[in-house]
């Protein structure tokens, strides 16, 4: 009867090592790519682990474990390697908060990668992106990709922003939206990389 | 003894509420697991405690939120003390009533919110405002119920 209890407390022991094993194998594997992804990049980037979420329901930021002790100023691009997921805009020793693209207060010029048609990118906190203001002979078709343009100052040229999912007309039929599937994982993110040169 | 416990909860829901309550989101919006927490002190605890807990509360809501700090906890003070008054005069014993004063505390708190960011210069756009007051309260409210059951409350402890 001991003899159970304890193979029974063992075995429970060994499950929750295999759970710690498989948690430490999947952070090795991201922290690979990330590491990768940093020194292949043309960027020098400053990896911060996600630390806290936006806690109300009108903005999209999340708060990772780096500041200025880091060289991470304020108005700085961050990405992942999948591409583009915002921009930092409080900064403390130590924190930072970064208002992800699909934030209402979020938008950048981008454009498409086929037709080089551009356009302005928002954020609806939702899952989706939505690039507006697009005139009605505009090129742009169901899974365009959708880069950063460079216009605006402070995202360089060329970094992934989404992939066309859906193309409509304004109410005012004057011009036309897309809506974009952000390219890197908003809701999932654990890691981001900022760009700081 | 409740009192502890409505302690830990607020505690816990500063962290649930910057943790995983994202994943929890239904039509975009989370609840606000604070402001349930504003709502417990101030029917448990003493005015003069209840306020500091709430802004307390409120504090905690501010480090995490971009471009606000204050806001939030000169809005959970004002309405701990609403609440507080509003128990002196109306019971809020039974759930529905818990029910319909915290919607329209949460819905209140909401507006107040984008009331200040707009003269902030931080526009939040009206369908993202409307889903979060309508939507966010009830959200907030129907969550409240669940945290009720957990937490017995019967009569304010002095």
């Amino acid at each position: 009867m001991v003899a159970k209890e304890r193979f029974k407390k063992n075995l429970e022991i060994l499950r929750q090592r295999e759970e710690n094993a498989k948690e430490i194998y999947l952070e090795n594997i991201r922290l690979k790519n990330l590491l990768d992804f940093t020194r292949q990049s043309e960027y020098k980037l400053v990896a911060g682990r996600v630390i806290g979420r936006s806690p109300d329901n009108w903005s999209s930021i999340v708060i990772i474990d780096k500041g200025q002790n880091s060289q991470i100023k304020r108005g700085m691009v961050a990405i992942t390697p999948l591409g583009l997921i915002g921009r930092v805009i409080e900064v403390t020793g130590s924190t930072a908060k970064i208002m992800l693209i699909n934030d209402p207060n979020f938008s950048v010029s981008s454009i498409v990668q086929r037709s080089r048609q551009e356009g302005l990118v928002s954020g609806t906190l939702g899952g989706v992106l939505m690039m507006k203001y697009l005139p009605n002979e505009a090129d742009i078709q169901v899974s365009d990709i959708v880069l950063t343009s460079g216009l605006t100052e402070m995202y360089p040229k060329g970094l992934p922003v989404g992939e066309v999912t859906e193309v409509g007309e304004e109410f005012s039929g004057l011009t036309r939206y897309a809506l974009i599937k952000p390219a890197a994982d908003l809701t999932n993110c654990e890691e981001v990389l900022v760009i700081i040169r | 003894m409740k009192k502890s416990v409505v302690f830990i909860f607020l505690v816990l829901a500063s962290f649930l509420q910057v943790s995983i309550l994202d994943y929890v989101k239904v039509f975009g919006v989370k609840p606000d697991f604070l402001l349930v927490g504003v709502f417990l002190v101030s029917i448990i605890f003493p005015q003069k405690e209840a306020l500091i807990l709430s802004a307390s509360a409120g504090m905690l809501k501010d480090i995490f939120t971009p471009y606000s700090f204050g806001i939030n906890t000169l809005l959970f003070a004002f309405f701990s003390l609403l609440i507080v008054r509003l128990g002196k005069e109306i019971s809020l014993d039974s759930n529905p009533i818990r029910f319909i004063v915290l919607y329209i505390v949460s819905f209140c708190n909401t507006a107040a919110a984008r009331f200040m960011f707009f003269f902030l210069g931080n526009t939040v756009p009206l369908h993202v405002f409307l889903r979060a007051a309508f939507l966010g309260s009830l959200y907030t409210a129907l969550i409240a119920l669940l945290v009720f059951k957990i937490i017995p409350l019967s009569e304010k402890t002095v």
